[in-house]
């Protein structure tokens, strides 16, 4: 799922390339350059000796997984929950024999949620000798670790709720285990059958994603429910000050105002939209909440019973029996609830490692033939979830959600937080169709 | 209904309400701007340090503010302790770090100042989180207000309300007060202040305090209009620094003024043609400064 | 005629300093990535073209911008825009990118030279939270907080690609290195050089020579933002991807430091700069996710206690000056409270 901007400083450090040697022509005429130059070609043949003895793991009889997350910056507590999934799949992974009697290796990075150095921290990863990549949190990430993964040769599992990473932007080597904003529009369609009204206003945040949510929702979902969308306003990305939409959106009188926005956004436009007693008069949703999000929404809002925090692609009291167990194991052993994205972090590590053990090598074009279409194990979904293979998204249902009964500020702090409303019995049925997706691989 | 323009593809006809509505939603930002502004102000004009570490004491008024009114139930609590907190927190800058160099020269004092903003704003994310939290608004003020033709929370009233009394106090206290009097001399010449027998240096360390604790308490205000979150300061300091550029620095009036101004700008910008609502006000700035270097109030006297 | 001599003959620079200067620098850059690894060397690289560029408005013209991230944004995703809608070269789109920044950095100093001193650095802090916002805004063109990859994948030039990192990005580095500091070394030592450093002494003892102090300004200013631009060039080559942090103020403050780190007003210092805080900040990520802290108290002490940076440190210590008698400290003492 998108997420706030972030910023900070170099980070990492890697001690060899896969580069070979190169050679050095004349056309250097400044004599301080030449002298340099001269100096630098004899410490390559220097390198070319490093390259040989390090190089990369790949084949045999190890596997490398580098998982890149956000081990610090905003999302550092998402990270921290996400490092357990992974470490979690791999030990389980050894036990079960996923990928055979191979060994399997992990090796973490930090993106600080930031797309720039997330990809940074993957390039450090590759340089280590990592034969697969797996993980981030934010869309913004994995669209540019996809990239970097595509351009070096590497399959990546990743997560992400932009429709850009399995549309327009698709790549053949990368795979989302989350759920697309298209996905996640099941919000509404809810709202409208179950507490009535037909007006709703769309407050959107002015980028990619959300613009396709709303143009999804305001010319599909709702229409088809028997709604309509009668009013839409786009807000910039980093808007502090909401009272302005807000109050257009209380001009509107729509029996539903709902929110595609993410993040901080999200929190102030929401607080806000309660200052100004949206609740009194309408019904306010958001399309997705995440935890953190829940948090700084706070507990008054999040109980109040006109307000939906929206959607989440897995919650941990999910009913399909491969969740109870992961569930329990994870609890168990890290004595806290894993996230959503912790459950999409663990099935795709983990059906990656058995696409491994299946095709003997971490070879990508092996691999992505073998992951096109293949279901995804452990099924923590319970409903037969797979890569699709046309666009590489899983075919999970997301899960409408509200703050359960008598919610504390414990339950939040535990990630314990919503009663499971409802979700769609078939998942294909909420996804774009392959041609819609615009996402053409080859 | 008030037809405004066809701007942007967007047509817009505003009803009465919903434009007075926007219009105290300016009012309500601009007096957040102004405390902040003020406190910059008052800070530059008496001692010519500009305080960029100024966003984070708001930051820090913000959370102290939301660890008070958590523990007591009281927000008015929290507004009498952050801003003390905050207070502490600036002379200690004063004392500590900034008072070692005033000889040297304006821009180590920038980057110091610089400096410790990092420092605070990472401090401030290691005792209370990454991520924000939410900042309840005080029960006593979480209603709407009719006013007829629209109505309003009262909580903003309420910002703007104790926004001007901080403002309308401070003004006097400098003007009109012997105190006050002594500062403003000290800004005008530091040497016969101090010829005269008064201690300068305590002079400024109050000052300091002073400033200091008028962003905390705007940190403490805007608190349940943004909830609590660590780019807070950041984010609205650098608002501040365009009304202060604009106002001119050690100006009074100037930052009221143009205080208000930047707060109506944004927000109806945002009515108009909301793309431009985050951009407006540099490009506003630009302007300004292209056809009045001075700014618009342009004097760099306490006035 | 030893190697030495016939050295000597060809550099203006004179004297055993200027020789073991250079040996110096040979060395330790031959020996850079091999110490510290290439991913540290090549960030070092850029960096230091940064701060050289950065240090002229500063160190010699006396202004402190805090505002040059914009320019180092826009010469990084003027190279990748530019690639994708313009010319699928590599180094036509790098030209094209830091035209751009230049032309840009003239528009934003005219306006900010309008001022000076404290308003000047808070001018030149908004403007570049302007083009954050219009980049991160921007999404069609600059891909947003998304970001954008580079859409090529191999640029060879005269038998290396920059576009593969690595040593071959150091190399042609290392080159652009040179020729910048080859350049800010011509434009110091030429009479626009001087007339500007008379500007820093003092604005209006240089207006009342007859000099344009504006004009000065504002070609120093527009020369920080070429460079500026060239350097977020080479991130955008080295990293085959932007951000939009890339505009945020905290770069505009990391060169800042890096400047005063190394020593300003001097013409290495920014090297020396550029080395430390480049192999500071790669590893001091790993020591703690606290590591802003760090930055900030390392900035506040230098700052309180050592503000002409290491190599005015060296300086100080071997008595060194540059061709106009000045060393970092002396810059630093130039430098009066108040703005000009």
């Amino acid at each position: 799922m998108p997420d706030g901007n972030n910023h900070g400083t170099n980070n990492g450090s890697a001690d060899s390339t896969r580069k070979g040697t190169t050679s050095l022509r004349e056309g250097v005429t400044d004599r301080r350059s030449l002298l340099q130059a001269a100096s630098v070609v004899g410490g390559l043949s220097l390198a070319g000796c490093i390259n040989n003895l390090g190089g990369g793991g790949g084949g045999g009889n190890s596997i490398k997984i580098g998982s890149p997350l956000p081990r610090s910056g905003p999302f550092a507590s998402y990270g921290r929950n996400f490092v357990n999934a992974i470490n979690l799949a791999v030990t389980h992974a050894r036990e079960e024999g996923d990928a055979g009697d191979r060994e399997i290796e992990v090796e973490f990075a930090d993106t600080e949620g930031d797309p720039d150095r997330g990809r940074q921290a993957a390039q450090e990863l590759i340089n280590n000798g990592a034969d697969v990549l797996s993980g981030n949190y934010s869309s913004a990430v994995a669209l540019s670790i996809g990239e970097l993964a595509q351009r070096r040769g590497l399959i990546y599992q990743c997560v992400g709720g932009s429709n850009a990473i399995t549309g327009s932007d698709c790549r053949p080597y990368v795979f989302n285990t989350g759920n697309s904003a298209v996905q996640q529009s099941v919000t509404m369609p809810y709202l409208l059958n179950e507490r009535g009204g037909e007006s709703v206003f769309i407050l959107y945040s002015d980028y990619a994603w959300a613009q396709s949510y709303m143009q999804w929702n305001r010319d599909n979902t709702v229409p088809n429910n028997g709604g309509e969308v009668v009013g839409t306003q786009a807000v910039p990305l980093g808007t502090n000050d909401w009272s302005q939409p807000v109050t257009n959106a209380r001009e509107s009188g729509a029996d539903h105002i709902h929110f595609a926005v993410t993040g901080t956004d999200l929190v102030r436009g929401v607080n806000q939209a309660f200052e100004f007693g949206l609740q009194e008069e309408s019904i306010v949703s958001a399309a997705a909440a995440t935890l953190s999000d829940v948090k700084a929404i706070g507990i008054d809002i999040m109980s109040n019973e006109n307000f939906y925090p929206g959607g989440t692609s897995w919650y941990w009291e999910h009913s399909a029996p491969a969740a109870q167990e992961f569930s329990a194991a994870y609890r168990d052993e890290y004595d806290t609830v894993p996230l959503n994205f912790s459950a999409s972090h663990y099935a795709g590590t983990r059906t990656l490692l058995r696409a491994i053990g299946e095709v003997g090598s971490t070879d990508p074009d092996d691999l992505r033939s073998e992951l096109e279409g293949k279901e995804l194990y452990p099924q923590l979904w319970g409903v037969g979830e797979k890569y699709r293979e046309c666009d590489h998204r899983t075919s999970i249902a997301t899960m409408i959600v509200q703050a359960k009964q008598g919610l504390s500020q414990q339950n939040i702090d535990n990630g314990d937080v919503y009663t499971i409303l409802d979700y769609p019995e078939d998942p294909e049925s909420v996804m774009r169709t392959c041609e819609e997706t615009g996402c053409q691989m080859d | 209904m008030i037809p405004l323009s066809m701007v942007g593809g967007l047509p817009l006809q505003i009803s009465t309400g919903n434009l007075l509505t926007q219009l105290l939603n300016g009012i309500a930002l601009g007096m957040i701007l102004v405390l902040i502004a003020f406190g910059l102000s008052i800070i530059f004009g008496l001692m010519g340090v500009v305080n960029f570490a100024h966003g984070e004491f708001l930051l820090v008024g913000t959370y102290m503010a939301l660890t008070v009114f958590t523990m007591t139930g009281s927000f008015l609590a929290a507004l009498v302790v952050a801003p003390i907190v905050v207070a502490v927190l600036g002379a200690a800058v004063e004392r500590f770090t900034l008072r070692p160099i005033y000889d040297r020269d304006i821009l180590l004092q920038l980057l110091l100042t610089f400096g410790l903003a990092e420092i605070i704003r990472e401090l401030v994310m290691v005792i209370w989180g990454r991520t924000g939290t939410a900042f309840p608004t005080p029960s006593w003020a979480a209603r709407t207000l009719d006013f007829g033709l629209f109505t309003y929370p009262m909580y903003r009233i309420f910002v703007i309300i104790v926004g001007a009394v901080i403002v309308a106090a401070v003004y006097i206290f400098l003007t009109r007060t012997d105190t006050g009097l002594i500062i403003r001399g000290a800004t005008a010449d530091r040497e016969m202040v101090n010829a005269l027998g008064i201690d300068v240096e305590k002079t400024f360390l109050l000052v300091f305090a002073i400033g200091s604790a008028i962003a905390g308490i705007a940190g403490a205000l805007i608190g349940p209009l943004r909830s609590a979150y660590p780019t807070l300061g950041v984010d609205l300091i650098i608002p501040a620094f365009v009304v202060v550029v604009i106002g001119g620095l050690g100006s009074l009036r100037g930052s009221i003024l143009a205080g208000l101004l930047i707060g109506e700008l944004m927000v109806m910008t945002g009515v108009v043609y909301s793309p431009m609502s985050n951009v407006i006000i540099f490009v506003f700035m630009a302007l300004v400064l292209l056809v009045r270097p001075r700014g618009l109030f342009g004097r760099e006297v306490v006035e | 005629m030893s190697a030495v001599d016939a050295v000597r003959k060809r550099l203006p620079v004179v004297g055993t300093a200027g020789i073991a200067k250079f040996g110096l620098a040979v060395v330790g850059f031959a020996l850079l990535p091999f110490i510290f690894g290439t991913t540290t060397a090549n960030d070092v690289i850029v960096l230091a073209i940064f701060a050289l560029g950065y240090n002229l408005l500063l160190g010699y013209g006396g202004e402190l911008s805090f505002g040059h991230a914009a320019f180092y944004g826009i010469g990084a995703y003027g190279t990748v825009i530019f690639a994708e809608i313009a010319v699928a070269n590599l180094y036509l789109a790098m030209i094209a990118a830091v035209v751009f920044t230049t032309i840009i950095s003239l528009v934003f100093g005219f306006v900010s030279l309008r001022r000076r001193g404290i308003y000047f650095a808070m001018i030149t802090l908004a403007l570049a939270q302007m083009a954050y916002y219009v980049v991160f805004q921007w999404n069609d063109l600059t891909g947003g907080q998304n970001g954008k990859a580079i859409p090529l994948f191999e640029a060879p030039v005269a038998g290396i690609d920059p576009l593969a990192a690595g040593l071959d990005f150091y190399l042609f580095g290392l080159l652009m290195l040179a020729l910048t500091w080859l350049g800010v070394r011509r434009v110091i030592q030429s009479p626009f050089g001087k007339a500007l450093m008379a500007v820093r002494e003092s604005e209006e003892r240089a207006r009342h020579l007859g000099y344009d102090v504006n004009r000065l300004l504002l070609l120093a200013f527009v020369l920080s933002g070429l460079l500026s631009g060239l350097a977020g060039a080479l991130h955008a080559v080295l990293f085959a991807f932007v951000g939009p942090n890339l505009l945020f103020w905290t770069i505009s403050g990391e060169v800042v430091l890096i400047a005063i780190l190394g020593g300003i007003g001097t013409l290495s210092g920014p090297i020396i700069g550029a080395i430390i805080f480049g192999v500071l900040s790669h590893n001091l990520t790993q020591v703690t996710e606290n590591w802003p802290i760090i930055f900030g108290v390392i900035f506040v002490l230098i700052v309180m206690f050592a503000p002409e940076g290491v190599y005015g440190i060296t300086q100080k210590y071997f008595e060194d000056r540059d061709g106009n008698g000045f060393d970092a400290r002396s810059v630093l003492q130039r430098l009066r409270p108040g703005g000009k």
